[in-house]
């Protein structure tokens, strides 16, 4: 397996080829040593810095090796094609089409399509600004998102994402039913919970329960049917069905539990990235055990202070923690309970009105258990289509 | 950063961590004071209380300035023997 030494290709290395193994492995020894960092290639070469090598050049000819003339690697080329006085227009030029390229899009991919046709997405997408050729920092991808939604029914749900200078489009499609579906458009309202009615409010169908009524859950409050007696044809039912509904809510806080203690971190990687790519500049390995949350810290390069250059500088900084568990007390419990309680109540009752309440708690073995009986008045009303066989 | 990492890797020990990568493994071992032998298909090291024997194809060595070896490749075997001899 070849190993890829990106800092090598990158700022250059020399090559030394020897005559067997052993002396390659003595080698290798010697430079680790000698605190000279060293790659093995093929069968009898290793690969060190041009650097390195510049700065350890007696002690590197000192091995038995041959030693490449020319240093090899993306700096040492430039310096050479610098010194030959051909590329530097290209050189610049390179950079300029390297820093300008990534801000326009390249490409655009439309994932998710199924009825609707890519083309038709594309085009959309064109005339919303997001298109091959267009300029990333004209494009407002939460806008074009909205916009496309709203250029077709078809489309329920837009994500456009940008990886690299590629714009990736992906949608769901809305699932609309069928024309030809058993569904004959008509409607039934129907209790969404098990309540006892208090208020009913047809504005159109039959009312199928009074107020007093017990219903469960599914029933019939206004139908769109209308009754054999009086006939006519069928309807699509409307109206408000308020019923008063009883619920539990039950909150359970264990007595024990596992907290991370965070200590400090140290730095344990630093890499330079480059668009997508990444060059590893220094790397600790072997970290203690305990170690176990990187937390990374991205810091992107700006150009006089204001614009934002595709080059970043990402640090790693390994925080070693440890899992305690903690005890609660009897307050501390009590107070947990009762704020998740809190928590749970507010939501329950959020589009109801309260009507009653009742809570009470009891210690138990593992910790804290807390009940509410709750009782309150809402709309349970919801439409339920008629099925026709 | 202060380093507060309570282990510390003993004077005369050595560690070695391993990771699946695409070809094979990448075995990184800290704590090396020599390289007897190295291979295509072979690599010794020497730590202060013995020898480590890395098995396997295709291997390719990395030596860092902090005297941490890494091996990459098909690695099949790991041998290790409490003598240097």
């Amino acid at each position: 397996m070849r190993t890829v030494r990106l800092d090598l290709l990158v700022f250059g290395y020399r090559r030394l080829v020897f005559e067997d193994s052993s002396d390659r492995a003595r080698a290798l020894g010697a430079l680790m040593h000698e605190g000279i960092s060293a790659t093995s290639e093929g069968e009898l070469c290793v690969l060190i810095r041009e650097r390195d090598y510049l700065k350890n050049k007696n002690y590197i000819v000192g091995q038995k090796c041959k030693i490449a003339e020319e240093p090899r690697g993306a700096l040492p080329l430039l310096k050479r094609a610098l010194a030959a006085k051909i590329s530097l227009a290209a050189t610049l030029i390179s950079l300029l089409v390297f820093f300008l390229a990534p801000s326009l899009i390249w490409d655009v991919r439309v994932i998710g399509c199924e009825s609707i046709s890519e083309a038709e997405v594309e085009e959309s997408l064109a005339m919303l600004g997001v298109s091959v050729g267009s300029p990333w920092r004209r494009v407002d991808t939460a806008e074009a998102e909205i916009g496309l939604l709203d250029s077709s029914p078809k489309i329920g749900w837009v994500s456009i994402n940008r990886r690299g200078s590629v714009a990736y489009v992906e949608i769901l499609e809305a699932d609309i039913p069928p024309d030809d579906a058993t569904d004959v458009g008509y409607s039934n309202i129907v209790a969404s919970r098990d309540c006892v009615i208090r208020d009913i409010s047809v504005t159109s169908g039959y009312a199928a329960v009074e107020v007093g009524d017990v219903v469960r859950r599914g029933e019939v409050l206004i139908s769109g049917i209308p009754p054999a007696e009086v006939g006519g044809a069928f309807c699509y039912a409307d109206g408000v069905v308020i019923g008063e509904c009883d619920g539990e809510i039950t909150v359970e806080i264990p007595r024990e539990y596992t907290e991370t203690e965070v200590d400090d971190g140290r730095k344990s990687a630093i890499s330079l990235e480059i668009l997508n790519f990444s060059i590893n500049i220094f790397k600790i390995y072997g970290n203690s055990s305990e170690e176990y949350v990187i937390i990374e810290n991205n810091e992107k390069c700006r150009l006089f202070g204001r614009y934002e250059l595709p080059i970043a500088i990402v640090t790693e900084y390994s925080v070693p923690s440890a899992e305690r568990v903690r005890s609660l007390s009897d307050s501390e419990l009590v107070d947990r309970a009762s704020q998740r309680m809190r928590e749970l109540i507010l939501s329950e009752t959020s589009e109801a009105e309260l009507l009653r309440i009742s809570t009470s708690g009891a210690f138990t073995d593992s910790g804290y258990s807390m009940r509410t009986a709750i009782t309150v008045l809402e709309e349970v009303s919801v439409s339920s289509p008629i099925a026709v066989e | 950063m202060i380093n507060k990492t309570k282990k510390e890797m003993p004077p005369h020990g050595f560690y070695l961590s391993c990771e699946r990568v695409v070809g094979g493994l990448s075995l990184i071992v800290g704590g090396i004071i020599g390289v007897a032998d190295f291979s295509d298909e072979r690599a010794e090291l020497l730590s202060h209380t013995g020898r480590i024997t890395v098995l396997g194809k295709g291997l390719s060595m990395t030596v860092f300035e902090n005297k941490n070896i890494e091996i990459n490749g098909g690695i099949e075997e790991l041998k290790f023997a409490y003598s240097k001899a």
